[in-house]
């Protein structure tokens, strides 16, 4: 079964193309971090999920499902975290957990009791009077406290101090490993996506640029230093596995979509370039050189 | 036994998890026979996919270092595979491929890094003797 399907989905507000024909599909539970520089349109495609905001054109399938004639059922299946608060800021914590008991059949609330009592959640103060990590924390559990099939986080960490961020991950990888489940995550923070994603999507002004296993992202990407001229540096612009080159002072430096071995040899054999250095980068480095201007 | 994950290093995170558990049991910090958490244990613990954890799991598994008995949980296998009898040179050896790639990461080619390894083996020799 298709948890996630966004087929060819474009998306404007006003003249802006936040969303230029993004195709993504999610066929089995696993976790999934969706990488982007602020405005490439992370928050608009998770908005496509509850949905708040409809497609302008192409198809968005939640559980195989048309989001908007289905929202009350896939309602039950799926849990929303938006990137901003939503919820009344007079509202206390525990007025919300007994909405959700009353929303969701599959409610458990011995889950939520255990969270809010380890991160001492103030179930009886109003949300505008607790710490912001507080209130993520209060959301976070609303969204998964009826353990959904699809988890959809937006931003979930923003704005957190390290042990919040911590805990409010703890929750996350907790019910993970108990319920199994699928979770979309946007964040910018690369050691949240390290510990949690098995698969990468990257956007950058609005399209998919990479969509990969995370192994694959970190086993297949390097940068290089190659001595050469503008000819050569034009030429390795334009050659597939480039993702970013730069020169500087006849040295150009490389970031490339292969393995360090593999770029020394096809460098040397497809472009007759030799390479000075070779060495693995971490996710981070890669997605600015992939999402840098050229 | 204590961990030292960092999430942002090239190394894949079930790579660390594998090195570190692997070094643990052949340099007898962990004895054989001895229970390790679970995958989802240590999942609320390092705070990490509990799939990464069994990922490495079932490496070490197919390597004959742990073992899973059903309903029991993880155990350090007991006695030990060949090859793991002589535990002082396992943990040389993964201190030498931690440093190897500590070394390539720098930029190090093979030659620096056989200039290393001689260094330090010559450094070695002088403290012995003094």
């Amino acid at each position: 079964m298709t948890i996630l399907e966004l087929d060819r989905v474009t998306r404007r507000y006003r003249r802006t193309e936040a969303l230029n024909q993004v195709s993504l599909r999610i066929d089995q539970p696993q976790v999934v971090g969706l990488l982007g520089r602020n405005g490439a349109g992370k928050s608009t495609l998770l908005r496509l999920i509850p949905p708040l905001i409809g497609a302008d054109s192409g198809t968005v399938r939640v559980f195989g499902n048309d989001p908007w004639s289905h929202q009350e059922a896939n309602k039950l299946r799926l849990g929303y975290l938006a990137d901003t608060d939503i919820h009344p800021p007079g509202l206390r914590a525990q007025d919300l957990f007994d909405l959700c008991a009353s929303v969701y059949p599959t409610w458990d609330p011995a889950l939520v009791d255990r969270f809010a009592d380890r991160f001492e959640v103030q179930r009886r103060k109003p949300l505008g009077q607790l710490s912001k990590g507080q209130q993520r924390q209060v959301g976070l559990l609303c969204a998964v406290g009826h353990r959904p099939e699809l988890l959809v986080l937006d931003e979930p960490a923003g704005g957190l101090d390290p042990v919040a961020r911590r805990d409010f991950l703890s929750v996350v990888i907790e019910v993970l490993a108990d319920s199994g489940g699928t979770v979309l995550f946007a964040s910018h923070l690369f050691a949240d996506i390290e510990r949690l994603a098995e698969r990468i999507v990257i956007l950058d002004r609005g399209r998919v640029i990479l969509d990969d296993p995370l192994d694959a992202v970190r086993s297949q990407s390097c940068r290089v230093e190659v001595s050469g001229d503008d000819a050569l540096l034009a030429r390795l612009r334009a050659w597939t596995p480039c993702v970013h080159a730069a020169s500087a002072s006849g040295r150009i430096t490389a970031s490339l979509r292969l393995a360090p071995d593999d770029a020394r040899t096809r460098l040397a054999s497809e472009l007759g370039a030799t390479v000075d250095e070779a060495q693995a980068v971490g996710l981070e480095d890669f997605f600015i050189a992939l999402t840098e201007a050229p | 036994m204590l961990w030292r994950l960092s999430p942002e290093s090239p190394e894949p995170l079930y790579q660390q998890l594998v090195r570190q558990l692997r070094a643990a049991v052949v340099s007898g910090r962990l004895k054989p026979g001895e229970r390790i958490p679970s995958h989802r244990e240590l999942a609320a613990k390092l705070v990490i996919n509990h799939l990464t954890i069994k990922r490495a799991f079932d490496l070490l598994e197919a390597e004959g270092l742990l073992v899973t008995r059903r309903g029991l949980g993880t155990f350090v296998s007991d006695p030990l595979p060949k090859g793991h009898a002589a535990p002082g040179w396992q943990e040389v050896e993964s201190d030498l491929a931690r440093g190897a790639e500590t070394a390539r990461r720098l930029g190090a080619d093979r030659s620096a890094w056989s200039g290393m390894v001689d260094r330090a083996w010559k450094i070695s020799r002088t403290e012995e003797s003094t």
